[in-house]
C-alpha cells in the first residue's frame, strides 16, 4: 500500500494544482532532512477547508461547504429528535463535532486521496493527480459498510442490475447532488437533485403490459424498492460511542415513516438505547423515533420473488413487519411501521 | 471572501519562485523504493466496526 503516498513526479510539470509547491496546501517542513521534522505542522488534508479550493473554485467550494457530504448534518437531524433539550445541548458539544462530524468529507477525499476509514488509509488515487472520479476507492470507503457492497454483489450474493450494466455511483448521483446546489439541507431526503428511479424510468414507459399494470396499480402505495429489491442488505445496530456497530443481514418490508400509507424496504440505525451513555446522554425520547428507516438497497433486480408473484405479499406477506419481527429493546414508535395488509 | 482573496494572492506569489520539483517532499514521496521502505501498514482495533 506503500504505492499510494508516492507522487507521479510527472505531474509536477502537468498538473496546476501541484505547481505552487507541496507546502503552499500541506505546510510542514519542506526544508528539514529529518522525517519527524519534515512532517511537523502538516495538514493531511488542507481541502478540508473548502476556501482552499475555492481560490479557483469559487462556486463549487461555495456549494460544497453547504452540503451534507460536508456538514454531515444528516447525521444530526437524524438522532436529535431522540433528546430533550440538554441532551441535545450535550451531543452538540461532545458528540458531533468529535465524532460524527469527522465523517465529513473534503474535497481530496473524494478528487485526490482515498478517506482514512477505520484507521485504513491507503493513500492517493493516483500518485497525487487531481481526478474527477474514482468510486472503488472513494465512495466505496465511506459508504462500504451498506450501499457499496449492496450495489456490487459482496453483500447479499446480488449485483445490482445498474452496476451490471457497467454503470457507477456518480450515473445516479451527480455532481451537483454531491457537491450541494448552495442550499444547507437538513438530511439527504431533502436534497433537491437526489437520484429517482422514475427519471430514468417514467410511469407508463415500460415495455410490457404486466409490467405497466403493475406499477398503475400499486402506484405510491408501494415504493419501487419494496419490490425490486432482490436480496437482504445490512442492517447496523447496537452503536455505542468509541465502540462501533454490529451488523446483520435483513429484508424487512414496513410502512414508510416519512410517506404514511406507502409499503417500503426498511433498514435499522445503528441507534440503541445505550448508544450515548458514555457521553451521558440517556436519550429521553427514545421510543419517540423509529429504529427502522425507509432505505432503498441498492441491489435492484427487474425480477424479484415479489415480481414474480402477487401471493409473496398478498398472501404470505414475506418479509413484513411483525411483532414478532420488531428489533429487540427497539423504540416503541416501531409497532407503526407494521403494515396491516388488506388482503 | 477576504481570506480567500489573501490566499490566491499568497498562492500566486509563493506560487511564482517555487514549484513541487525544488521541494525536499518528494524526495521521499517522489521515490517509490523509499516510501516502501517507511510504510507501516495501519493497525486496526478489533473494536473498530466496519463503517
Amino acid at each position: 500500500m506503500y504505492k499510494g503516498f508516492v507522487i507521479d513526479l510527472s505531474l509536477l510539470n502537468s498538473d496546476p494544482h501541484l505547481s505552487q509547491g507541496c507546502t503552499t496546501c500541506h505546510k510542514g517542513d519542506d526544508k528539514a532532512t529529518d522525517r519527524t521534522k519534515a512532517h511537523s505542522g502538516l495538514v493531511k488534508r488542507p481541502s478540508d477547508d473548502p476556501e482552499l479550493c475555492a481560490v479557483c473554485h469559487p462556486d463549487v467550494a461555495a456549494n460544497y461547504s453547504l452540503s451534507l457530504h460536508y456538514t454531515t448534518a444528516g447525521f444530526k437531524n437524524g438522532v436529535r429528535p431522540r433528546f430533550s433539550e440538554s441532551e441535545a445541548a450535550i451531543y452538540d458539544k461532545k458528540v458531533f463535532e468529535q465524532s460524527c462530524r469527522s465523517c465529513h468529507a473534503s474535497c481530496g477525499d473524494c478528487h485526490v486521496k482515498s478517506p482514512t476509514i477505520s484507521g485504513v488509509d491507503i493513500g492517493l488515487l493516483s500518485g497525487h493527480k487531481f481526478v474527477r472520479k474514482d468510486e472503488a476507492k472513494t465512495c466505496a470507503l465511506c459508504h462500504g459498510g451498506r450501499v457499496y457492497p449492496e450495489f456490487n454483489g459482496d453483500y447479499g450474493g446480488n449485483a445490482d442490475v445498474h452496476y451490471q450494466k457497467g454503470m457507477s455511483c456518480v450515473d445516479c448521483h451527480k455532481a451537483a447532488g454531491l457537491h450541494g446546489n448552495g442550499v444547507a439541507y437538513p438530511d439527504m431526503r431533502a436534497v433537491a437533485e437526489k437520484p429517482t428511479c422514475v427519471g430514468c424510468h417514467p410511469a407508463g414507459a415500460e415495455a410490457s403490459d404486466k409490467a405497466k399494470q403493475a406499477h398503475a396499480v400499486h402506484g405510491d402505495k408501494v415504493s419501487c424498492s419494496a419490490c425490486h429489491s432482490s436480496a437482504e442488505y445490512r442492517g447496523c445496530s447496537s452503536c455505542h460511542l468509541g465502540e462501533g456497530a454490529t451488523d446483520a443481514p435483513m429484508f424487512v418490508l414496513g410502512r414508510n415513516p416519512r410517506m404514511p400509507g406507502q409499503l417500503t424496504t426498511l433498514r435499522l440505525v445503528p441507534t440503541v438505547r445505550d448508544t450515548f451513555a458514555k457521553a451521558g446522554i440517556a436519550q429521553a425520547n427514545y421510543d419517540a423515533v423509529q429504529n427502522l428507516w425507509d432505505s432503498v438497497p441498492h441491489n435492484t433486480k427487474k425480477r424479484t420473488d415479489r415480481t414474480r408473484d402477487c401471493a409473496t405479499c398478498h398472501d404470505q406477506q414475506a418479509h413484513f413487519l411483525t411483532v414478532d419481527s420488531l428489533p429487540v429493546g427497539g423504540a416503541e414508535a416501531n409497532k407503526a411501521l407494521i403494515f396491516n395488509f388488506r388482503k | 471572501m477576504k481570506r480567500t482573496m489573501v490566499v490566491a494572492a499568497a498562492m500566486l506569489f509563493a506560487g511564482m519562485g517555487a514549484s513541487a520539483a525544488d521541494e525536499g517532499c518528494i524526495t521521499c514521496h517522489g521515490d517509490a523504493a523509499m516510501m516502501k521502505a517507511l510504510y507501516q501498514p495501519p493497525s486496526v482495533a478489533a473494536t473498530e466496526a466496519e463503517g
